[in-house]
């Protein structure tokens, strides 16, 4: 078992098993919370998809589908038979991964050996998919009157044509319909496979005993495939760049402006570093500390639901703001201008920001489930945790200003809801 | 732990001492008679402070500050315990021994709250009028937001309709005191939670007592002819209904979302209280409970279905969105359900279950630097010696079947409130 020390108290333990299951453990002697999450490689971006040679399609929704179903097994339902030992069991679709959590404070070894034996084999019944889907139909219905969840996706699907980046995780009560037991068994066995999880545990517990379970667990007797499934985005967004639409039975206008980032310029940067100098550059300019936030805040364009958001991946990124707006046009194109007239990087705010993110990657490790919801998220993210701070430290101003050069002037979009 | 309480300069000070984290929080509380009349007032204060100082002209030079503090956290909120009303500014910090670094945070950590608690830009002796201004257009901002969030707008209308106009209104803004604020009623209000409320100072994390005596006397001078917080009550009156109200309203949604309201009259009897709160694991509280077991697993009429029981105003709310046609079926199997509870059918591994699952609820809040903070200051506001879990959990082991049937048939139906699309209305 491979050792990292994060903090001068804090060890982190490594092994990647035979069958390809990377396996982290982070004991937290002193708390009473333990913390297990499974992370399997398959989230709402998987409606197509290469596997070896072969292309496949899915519909919207299949992986969220398959997170409500693979609790059942041959008619026992996983959620009930951990209430029993009073254990919290969950799950989580994003757009990437599907997590499987659980939280207990007793008898750990015994839910843990459970819970890896309920993954190791999943029989999804006929049963259970049909009252699963009636449930996620009302799920879906839930969201549709949300007005961000509405521009969001709208300004998505002008800067993307590839539907994998934008399409609704849970899918359409259509999607979810053409969904069944030959998709969702096909899909466990090309995504489910202990070469596509992580298994990430924290609390309480020694390290060598838990990794000795595992081992003899019957998840280390799963196999993996010769593939594993490959998803790459396409970058191509529509023509249309600006939408403007009316709905009057909306209260407020809402506006929603995004711009592609080109990755490439930070090749020479490591992962956790280049993630860092997009968020640092970002929040500077356009945070509710900045310069930018508080002239549209005078000039009464913006209110309190403004906000911003970054999304990095491995082949795509973009920044967005949006804002609620009583002049959402005015409002575009100032951030459009203020887009194209960033200044430089005032260095005390440089030195603060590194900083901040030194004392708050420290309070992760304050209890069991902040450390591991951190540390599943870091190696999602493929950032080295042992390496952080020393990472952070080294960044430079040069560095974080090389985003502005990352900004896609002829790659803007907006989208205007407006009420009148 | 063992809790350490005393006076310096004339202000209770509470340390909770734990080494295990690699934090300290430090929270500076104002106690005072929760009242309608001030209720906006209380709440946009704390906004005011932190964007409108006179050290940190703007928010974000606070924000900057806050930054060089290695990322300190800033909260500062309201809370209320019946009619015992809290204005919190609470800090948190890392321990500088995880730092190479030679700055003393805790001294920094204090002088930063005091400068944002007694240093608002003032003109003439008031807080400005531009300071007014905008905390008074920001909560207009959050009612219109409010009503284009349709969930939101459902719970706030809801909690309007069953709030009766009580003492200390229920939420936050009130829209009908908006017009009545000034920066004069604004300043009265501050100049009372600095000179009068009851001031206490809470810090959890592993402390060095002596340094923090000598940081809290340096930093802060003698507090005089603070009110008495003894006579306020820690529960909530409330105006009892005769017979239960039924309101539909209707708005463009797709999802009907439908909120039961009970009320318990019950008053600051600690033991009421913590059946109560079982109570309400049995009947919505978590995956296990009968509603989400019934409503949601057996009859599949909802996605989500929920209980959450608020204590300040002798609330049991149960709250759930589905298909307009499910509506009446669902509300039914609702009242079934308390109907069930109220005669007893409650089964032991119920009972069982349910005590499992909130022994285990205080265990991880009392593990977390948070959460054992306000656990603490919640039981110092008991008049408590602190929290103590094992008389918690001792406490939640000895409820009874009896005691759950008992409380459960004071429970009476105030309120059914349906947040609706108009064509859909179910005959």
């Amino acid at each position: 078992m491979n050792k990292k020390q994060v903090l001068i108290d804090e060890t982190l333990y490594y092994e990647k098993l035979d069958n390809g299951l990377e396996v982290y453990l982070h004991p937290k002697n002193g708390f009473v919370d333990f913390h297990a999450t499974l992370q399997v490689q398959i989230g709402g971006n998987a409606l197509s998809y290469q596997y070896g040679n072969e292309f496949f399609n899915l519909p919207a929704g299949t992986a969220h589908f398959l997170e409500h179903v693979y609790f059942e097994n041959d008619g026992v339902n996983l959620s009930d038979e951990f209430s029993q030992y009073n254990a919290d069991i969950n799950a989580s679709t994003s757009r990437e991964v599907t997590k499987y959590y659980f939280s207990a404070q007793e008898n750990f070894d015994m839910i843990l050996n459970r819970f890896l034996e309920h993954f190791s084999s999943v029989c999804i019944s006929e049963k259970t998919i049909e009252k699963e889907r009636n449930i996620i139909e009302k799920e879906i219905l839930m969201y549709d009157d949300n007005l961000y969840t509405q521009v969001n996706e709208r300004l998505l699907k002008q800067m993307y044509k590839d539907e994998r980046i934008w399409v609704d995780i849970a899918g359409t009560v259509k999607n979810v319909g053409e969904i069944d037991k030959l998709i969702l068994d096909r899909t466990v066995n090309h995504f489910y496979q202990p070469n596509n999880m992580i298994l990430v545990l924290t609390g309480p517990f020694d390290p060598e005993t838990i990794m000795n379970l595992i081992k003899h667990s019957p998840f280390n007797t799963m196999k993996s495939n010769q593939y594993s499934p490959q998803i790459n985005h396409l970058q191509d967004g529509k023509s249309k760049r600006h939408i403007y639409e009316i709905n009057e039975k909306q209260n407020v206008n809402y506006l929603m402006v995004g711009v592609k980032l080109d990755l490439s310029i930070f090749e020479h940067l490591e992962v956790s570093q280049k993630r860092l100098v997009i968020i640092m550059f970002f929040e500077y300019f356009f945070s509710e500390s900045s310069e930018n936030y508080k002239q549209l805040k005078e000039d009464n364009l913006i209110n309190y639901m403004y906000g911003t958001h970054i999304k990095i991946m491995d082949d795509y990124a973009y920044f967005s703001i949006s804002s609620e707006s009583n002049k959402p046009k005015v409002l575009k194109n100032r951030l459009i201008d203020m887009f194209k007239h960033l200044g430089l990087i005032e260095k005390k705010i440089f030195i603060a920001s590194i900083r901040s993110r030194v004392g708050h990657f420290i309070g992760y490790f304050d209890s069991a489930y902040s450390i591991n919801y951190s540390l599943t998220d870091f190696i999602k993210k493929r950032i080295d945790i042992s390496s952080y701070i020393n990472n952070v430290e080294n960044i430079s101003m040069k560095d974080v200003e090389l985003t502005k050069k990352s900004i896609q002037m002829n790659e803007i979009y907006s989208v205007i809801y407006a009420r009148n | 732990m063992k809790l350490k309480k005393k006076i310096i300069n004339g202000i209770e000070v509470i340390y909770i001492p734990v080494k295990k984290y690699k934090h300290m929080m430090l929270a500076i509380n104002f106690f005072s008679e929760a009242d309608a009349q001030t209720f906006n007032e209380r709440n946009m204060v704390l906004d005011l402070l932190e964007n409108h100082n006179y050290k940190f002209k703007t928010s974000d030079q606070l924000n900057l500050h806050l930054d060089m503090l290695y990322g300190a956290r800033l909260k500062s909120f309201v809370f209320n315990k019946g009619d015992l009303m809290a204005n919190n500014f609470n800090l948190k910090f890392v321990n500088k021994k995880y730092l190479n670094d030679e700055e003393n945070l805790i001294e920094s950590a204090f002088l930063f709250l005091k400068d944002l608690i007694y240093n608002p830009k003032t003109y003439r002796q008031l807080l400005t009028q531009k300071a007014t201004d905008e905390v008074v257009q920001e909560a207009y901002e959050l009612l219109q937001t409010l009503s284009q969030d349709k969930a939101s707008k459902a719970y706030f209308h809801y909690m309007k309709s069953i709030s009766n106009q009580e003492k200390n209104t229920l939420i936050f803004p009130n829209k009908e005191y908006l017009k009545q604020i000034t920066n004069h009623s604004i300043t009265k209000v501050y100049q009372s939670l600095i000179q009068k409320d009851l001031m206490k100072i809470y810090v959890i994390g592993d402390i060095d007592e002596l340094e923090l005596d000598k940081v809290i006397e340096d930093t802060f001078s003698d507090r005089k002819d603070s009110i008495s917080i003894d006579h306020i009550s820690l529960s909530h009156d409330y105006n009892p209904r005769e017979t239960p109200q039924e309101i539909i309203e209707y708005d463009d949604v797709s999802i009907s979302r439908i909120f039961l309201g009970y009320r318990l009259p019950i008053t600051n009897n600690k033991r009421d209280l913590e059946i109560m709160i079982l109570l309400n694991i049995i009947i919505g509280g978590y995956s296990q409970s009968k509603l989400f077991t019934v409503i949601r697993e057996k009859m599949q009429l909802v996605y989500y279905i929920y209980s959450m029981y608020d204590h300040n105003n002798s609330l049991l709310t149960i709250n759930f969105e589905l298909a307009p046609k499910d509506e009446n079926k669902a509300i039914e199997g609702v009242k079934e359900i308390i109907s069930d509870v109220r005669i007893g059918r409650i089964t032991k591994e119920e009972i069982a279950l349910a005590k499992n699952y909130l022994i285990k609820y205080y265990k991880s809040s009392a593990d977390s630097l948070s959460g054992l903070l306000q656990l603490n200051i919640l039981s110092d506001m008991d008049k408590e010696d602190g929290f103590v879990l094992e008389d918690k959990i001792n406490s939640i082991m000895t409820i009874s079947k009896e005691e759950l049937t008992e409380v459960a048939n004071r429970l009476f139906l105030d309120t059914v409130f349906r947040f609706i699309k108009k064509d859909d209305v179910d005959e």
